[in-house]
């Protein structure tokens, strides 16, 4: 039966309009970038290591494929929560909207079931999708600007040498949809509540915005509590580009994020086998 | 429980909140019957047909389908079809794929699907998308998605709400189509002509309370029923019981309503007003559901 419920999830995922903006919107915005970035490489490399050449004598460039997908990563990661989200806050909150939910649970299957055959579907959909973030990112940026060293900031100047980078963006893509997945586990437990599936992405967007506050402001009661919010590991990406590579912290990213999620479904499974269905 | 009847209605309560929705609803539907939920809006006839479908869960009572409680149960659900409301579809999805959508959770097969296009009179329109649909085509296609896993007992909620006269027509053909292949069909509707043209069996609810049910014929027909205006009812009620060929079918505080026991052997009027001494007036009504729905 699960199977079942799988295959008719991913026919309506995949059949509505709104599952590929995400898409769209990087396949569109991603190259645009790039090239914004190759154009403006010797104004970019001023602003970023300008007072290096002053210690330094560089020869060629710095601007390549890694470092541009370095950056883009960093700028686009916090708006990733818009798009990954997409699919999660319609979920359930359209099913019932719609009224589709008055047919579909009337049929003998658990709604145990159900929900998780839309789990599945959300897990996919978002790893899919940072899958594509990253590496589509990685790969036009490389078509575009070629292969070398990256430079990134850390304790300094780091130079990461070509042959030391890729398996890098590989952990940073595992460790941020690590915290993407918690974001869109979010979501679908606000979908498991709201006939509209505009709120739970406004109220996630929020969670994410209040988190991302707690983390960046120094405050020591700010300081006490982000470790436990999954939100403050959104930008734990960079840390695949540290030397040695903190595993202890991201070991401990993916024990909130997990504790999250599973708070997360917990509730929507509660909430979902509840449920009455009146719409 | 009759081995005739299906499903068995047994003291149902139901609250939203400190709204009492169902309160102390009896009654049962016999097997192979067109069966009307009667009542006005607010009578507590979509949250009936809901709890059937169990698409609400926490009410009081006993509701048995073939002998069976539903309570704990979901197996009941795969010899029932439902359309709960209005019929709501994938609309960015074609009518077909809709029916792939629902057949695939009862292991339904294709043929099934394209026996139930022709059934319902969709055919030629079955890859069109459902948005493109009227909503007359889609109230056929919830008959064909409810039918899909070939059930003995079907329960739609209004179904000829929303429809011009021929969509009414077809849908009244479909149900008797339906009732000659030998399913049980239960509609509910707040209208009193679509029960006297379709139904066999009907009952009455009204603010969430059972106001009658039965046979059709035997509520309206067949028997003469009139309507005393009386001072105080609990006198006339010990009054009445003394009159041979009396049957006392329902009362309020100062109205009783009966009829005859046995049909051919007339009420005598005249008796009535000897031996019923606080008697006001005394009505011949034309149809007791006409009765009890105004």
């Amino acid at each position: 039966m699960i199977r079942s419920l799988i295959i008719n999830e991913f026919i309506k995922v995949l059949n509505k309009k709104r599952t590929y903006i995400g898409f769209i919107l990087l396949f569109i915005l991603v190259p645009l970038i790039i090239l914004a970035i190759g154009d403006g490489a010797e104004y970019l490399e001023s602003q970023i290591y300008g007072q290096l050449r002053d210690s330094f004598m560089i020869v060629g460039t710095l601007t390549n494929g890694y470092l541009s997908t370095y950056l883009i990563i960093g700028i686009l990661i916090t708006q990733m929560p818009f798009l990954s989200t997409i699919v999660a806050s319609e979920i359930f909150s359209r099913e019932y909207s719609d009224g589709t939910f008055r047919m579909y649970l009337t049929r003998p299957i658990s709604r145990s079931k159900v929900l998780l055959s839309k789990l599945i579907i959300v897990s996919i959909y978002t790893i899919l999708l940072m899958f594509f973030f990253v590496f589509y990112t990685l790969i036009i940026s490389y078509l575009f600007l070629g292969s070398g060293d990256l430079a990134v900031f850390h304790k300094g100047l780091l130079f990461l040498s070509e042959d030391d980078i890729i398996w890098r963006f590989f952990l940073a893509y595992i460790v941020s949809t690590t915290v993407m997945l918690t974001t869109s586990f979010l979501c679908l437990m606000l979908s498991t509540m709201s006939k509209n599936s505009v709120t739970p992405i406004i109220i996630t967007i929020s969670v994410v915005f209040i988190g991302s506050i707690i983390s960046f402001i120094p405050l020591q009661m700010f300081e006490n509590i982000n470790p436990y919010l999954f939100t403050g590991y959104l930008d734990l990406f960079l840390s695949s580009f540290h030397d040695p590579v903190p595993w202890n912290t991201i070991f401990i990213s993916f024990g909130v994020c997990t504790f999250w999620s599973l708070f997360f479904l917990i509730i929507a499974f509660i909430i979902f086998n509840r449920k009455e269905i009146l719409s | 429980m009759k081995i005739d009847t299906i499903i068995e209605i047994n003291n149902l309560y139901k609250k939203f909140g400190d709204l009492q929705v169902l309160n102390n609803i009896s009654f049962s539907i016999p097997k192979n019957s067109i069966f009307g939920i009667l009542g006005p809006n607010g009578s507590g006839k979509s949250t009936l047909m809901r709890i059937f479908a169990k698409l609400i869960k926490n009410w009081n009572g006993e509701i048995l389908f073939k002998n069976n409680s539903i309570i704990n149960s979901d197996n009941h659900l795969m010899k029932m079809g439902f359309i709960i409301e209005s019929p709501s579809f994938y609309e960015y999805l074609s009518a077909e794929k809709n029916l792939q959508i629902f057949a695939r959770l009862t292991n339904t097969n294709q043929k099934k699907i394209d026996e139930l296009f022709e059934l319902v009179n969709l055919n030629d329109r079955k890859n069109s998308k459902v948005s493109e649909y009227s909503y007359g085509m889609k109230q056929r296609l919830g008959i064909a998605q409810a039918m899909l896993h070939n059930p003995d007992f079907l329960i739609l909620d209004e179904p000829n709400n929303g429809l011009d006269p021929v969509g009414i027509n077809q849908m009244a053909d479909i149900l008797f189509k339906l009732k000659q292949m030998g399913k049980t069909i239960c509609i509910s509707t707040h209208l009193l002509g679509e029960v006297d043209r379709m139904c066999t069996d009907v009952a009455i609810l009204n603010k969430g309370k059972l106001i009658v049910s039965g046979n059709l014929n035997e509520l309206t027909r067949k028997k003469l029923f009139y309507r005393l205006e009386v001072n105080n009812s609990s006198t006339a009620l010990n009054d009445l019981k003394k009159i041979k060929n009396i049957e006392i079918i329902y009362y309020l505080e100062n109205s009783i309503l009966i009829s005859q026991k046995k049909e051919g052997e007339p009420i005598e009027e005249n008796l009535i007003f000897k031996k019923i001494k606080d008697i006001k007036s005394l009505t011949r009504e034309s149809s007791l559901v006409e009765y009890f729905y105004d």
